[in-house]
């Protein structure tokens, strides 16, 4: 089986130093410098020591009140982590990756000397990065009015410090030291009780250097060791009771002058959690610090639809700000928004948890135009002056072009879920709608009572014909009178032979043009057979023929009362017409 | 005459313009989820005599986003009036159903049939076929009676067949629109 194997060793070793300029103090014992609670006599000298990692130009505070004893030079160490892997196919090494990525410390120290007593403080140093600057914190000392200090001498005991009234979500530290006598070198610690908080967020700090030197305002030295250190962050309104900090220790009692082995007790933990007050702002999301800003940042504002944007809100302060979560923003409705990616970059602190904490969220425009993500409105309450603070981001204006269609799989069920609006089309008159509505109904109502008024006035009419033989006649009448037109005008002016003549054209005309004759086939024959065709009764055909027989003798054989013969053949000729019409149409 | 016509063209262009521009201000309130008064400005377009199948829809869209169901159903359905082939409004319309919790009764096969002739022809044009084909009854049907030209009687009977077709489905159209109307009134009233 020709598996490939490969194995990635991997060993990192990564000594994150925070990006900042660390501070710290040691008060000088003999030649060594040793951790203190920052206080000091008068004239002592003392060790001011800043750290960092990153590259840039060191600006030191102006020290005011304190003499520079001595300063040196930015010593650089290397503390950091290294990187190396192996990727082995087949039991053969195919590549072998060393990566050393030790982090350099840069460290300036300055020996100082208070020219005053009481509280100086000593500002904040600065680093400048580029375009950066990164800022130390200042730090309070205290000088003691005395030239000299007394050495504790008194039993050890336990007390804790936390700030017992608080607002819901307002941070206090809980820190439980043991102060003891200096000259109690055997001083031991065992078995601390576990304490229980209920309805409090806890954030534990560290305490490795827990032992420092401590000088009292009346100048007693004392060694102080912190066994207990955490930050408190109330949730819940009501009061918190917690049974007290309990500790085994050995120590040199000095009222018997003799080691003992006791358990310290520290005072109960009591907590009274305050409702914030009233009227809470809108944009108030549970935010409680003294110190807090709020900025937004976006990659780009000219593009093309359907493209990313990345826009981060980023929230940096003291306080409460780890429990800061997303709210509901406002995005054109044309934007499509993706959950924000949550940045954490918050640290627990001495007196509270800070840092910053980032949303970005994921937006993609759907359609082109001039778009404004408007400004974020952010309020926080302030415990230290009682009021709620509104801070905003700046608004961004986004050009969106049109860039490639977003064709969703699904048209219709896609952009059902987005409540797109429609861009128009074209307006038109709601007016005219209503007069084209209203008027069409009428209009064909109209126009069908017509047609059907109109169909029963013929119905009606019709009706009245009832005899169809009369009808026929009727129409069989016209068509002779027609024909015999120039007879009848042969009558009235007594002109015999053109009387005849026009009779025998009239009838020999009618039969051309009824039965679509060419006048040269015009024959008795040819009548003989297409009023047999016809189905013309044998009466009628003999009828016309001896017509038309008597119409030609009658030229050449006139009679004695010519007016009456002529009165005769007209009336004939006409009836013989209407029987050839009457019968053609029965067929 | 000329001058009237002029001021009457500027009036009408100066109209339209403005209610464009309500239409944009409308839709940026609605994108800053200022319902309320893209509303309001949509109203306004109304008032002033326009009306657009996007503007129905639009004002839908609002009622839709304030939960308003029952009119954001009116407002699509006044828009398919004006573009009934919007396969979007249809999808608006069964949404509003499904949040008024009324299920869509199954459609007879002729009132389908009926709806996709509807959206085949515009209004406009089904009311010209209407009034055209019954104008034609009536013209065959006279030159038959006055005996000026025999027209074989299946073409009448055709002709009137589509005729009276057209009318009934354009006559239900108005009516939907008149009952609409109506509701429009009640609504305001209310």
């Amino acid at each position: 089986m020709k598996n490939i194997l490969t194995y990635i060793f991997c060993f990192c070793c990564l000594f994150s130093f925070s990006q900042e300029l660390n501070t710290n103090i040691y008060a000088i014992d003999g030649n060594s410098p040793i951790e203190c609670d920052n206080s000091f006599i008068k004239n002592e000298k003392f060790v001011l020591e800043y750290n960092w990692t990153e590259k840039g130009n060191f600006v030191a505070p102006k020290f005011k009140d304190l003499i520079i004893i001595q300063e040196s030079g930015i010593r650089k160490s290397s503390t950091g982590s290294s990187f190396s892997s192996l990727v082995i196919v087949n039991g053969k090494v195919v590549e072998n990756i060393n990566n050393s990525n030790k982090e350099i410390i840069k460290t300036k120290t300055y020996v100082l000397k208070p020219t005053k007593t009481g509280r100086i403080r000593i500002p904040a140093a600065e680093l400048n990065i580029d375009s950066k600057n990164i800022k130390s914190n200042s730090i309070n000392v205290y000088i003691c009015d005395c030239d000299e200090w007394e050495i504790y001498e008194e039993n050890p005991y336990l007390q804790t410090n936390f700030k017992s009234e608080l607002y819901i979500g307002e941070q206090t530290q809980l820190i439980a030291k043991i102060k003891y006598s200096p000259k109690d070198n055997r001083f031991k610690t065992k078995d601390k009780s576990q304490i229980i908080i209920n309805n409090v967020y806890r954030d534990p700090v560290s305490h490795k250097k827990n032992i420092k030197r401590s000088i009292s305002k009346d100048c007693i030295a004392s060694w102080t060791k912190t066994i207990h250190h955490e930050i408190l962050t109330p949730i819940k309104v009501g009061t918190v009771n917690t049974s007290p900090l309990e500790i085994q220790s050995t120590y040199f009692d000095f009222n018997i002058k003799k080691r003992k082995q006791s358990i310290l007790k520290s005072k109960e933990i009591n907590l009274q959690i305050k409702e914030l007050p009233e009227p809470i702002p809108k944009n108030f999301y549970g935010t409680v610090s003294k110190k807090f800003s709020i900025r937004s940042e976006i990659d780009r504002t000219s593009l093309k639809t359907s493209e990313a944007i990345s826009f981060k809100v980023i929230f940096r302060g003291e306080g409460n700000i780890n429990m800061l979560e997303p709210f509901e923003l406002e995005f054109p409705s044309s934007f499509e928004v993706f959950d924000p990616t949550i940045t954490d970059e918050t640290y627990v602190g001495n007196n509270n948890t800070g840092g910053t904490k980032t949303f970005e969220y994921t937006i993609i425009p759907r359609k082109k135009g001039d778009f404004t993500i408007p400004e974020i409105k952010f309020n926080y309450f302030n415990p230290k002056t009682e009021k709620y603070i509104e801070i905003n981001t700046k608004e961004h204006l986004i050009s969106v072009e049109q860039g490639k269609q977003y064709m969703p799989t699904d048209t219709t069920q896609n952009s059902l879920l987005n409540l797109d609006l429609l861009e128009n089309s074209e307006f038109s008159s709601i007016t005219r709608r209503q007069f084209i509505s209203k008027w069409y109904s009428f209009s064909y109502w109209i126009i069908f009572a017509i047609i059907i008024i109109s169909y029963l006035v013929y119905f009606i009419l019709s009706k009245r014909s009832v005899n169809p033989i009369e009808i026929r006649r009727r129409k069989s009448t016209k068509i002779a009178i027609k024909r015999l037109k120039n007879a009848r005008f042969c009558l009235k002016n007594r002109d015999f032979d053109q009387f005849f003549e026009e009779i025998e054209k009239s009838l020999w005309g009618y039969f051309a043009d009824k039965f679509k004759i060419n006048s040269s086939e015009l024959s008795k024959e040819t009548i003989d057979l297409y009023f047999d065709k016809r189905n013309i009764k044998t009466e009628t055909k003999n009828n016309f023929v001896s017509l038309l027989n008597i119409c030609e003798f009658a030229r050449y054989s006139p009679s004695k009362d010519r007016n009456l013969q002529m009165e005769r053949t007209l009336e004939e000729a006409k009836e013989i017409i209407i029987e050839v019409e009457s019968d053609i149409k029965k067929k | 005459m000329k001058i009237l016509n002029t001021i009457l063209i500027l009036f009408i262009s100066v109209n339209s313009f403005s209610a464009e521009k309500l239409f944009e201000k409308a839709d940026s309130l609605f994108q800053l989820n200022n319902t309320d008064s893209a509303i309001l400005l949509y109203q306004e377009i109304l008032d002033k005599d326009m009306e657009s199948p996007e503007l129905y829809y639009n004002i839908g869209i609002c009622y839709f986003q304030k939960e308003k169901f029952n009119k954001s159903k009116f407002y699509f359905q006044k828009s398919l009036v004006l573009n009934p082939k919007s396969e979007i409004i249809k999808g608006r319309i069964s949404q509003c159903n499904l949040n008024l919790g009324k299920k869509s009764p199954p459609k007879i096969f002729y009132i389908s049939w009926k709806n996709k002739l509807l959206s085949f022809f515009s209004k406009n044009v089904s009311i010209i076929i209407s009034l055209t084909s019954i104008l034609s009854v009536f013209i065959l049907l006279l030159l038959n009676i006055f005996d000026i030209k025999r027209i074989p009687k299946k073409y009448i009977f055709l002709t009137a067949l589509i005729s009276l077709f057209f009318h009934f489905i354009i006559s239900s159209k108005i009516e939907k629109e008149s009952i609409l109307s109506l509701k429009d009134n009640t609504e305001s009233i209310k």
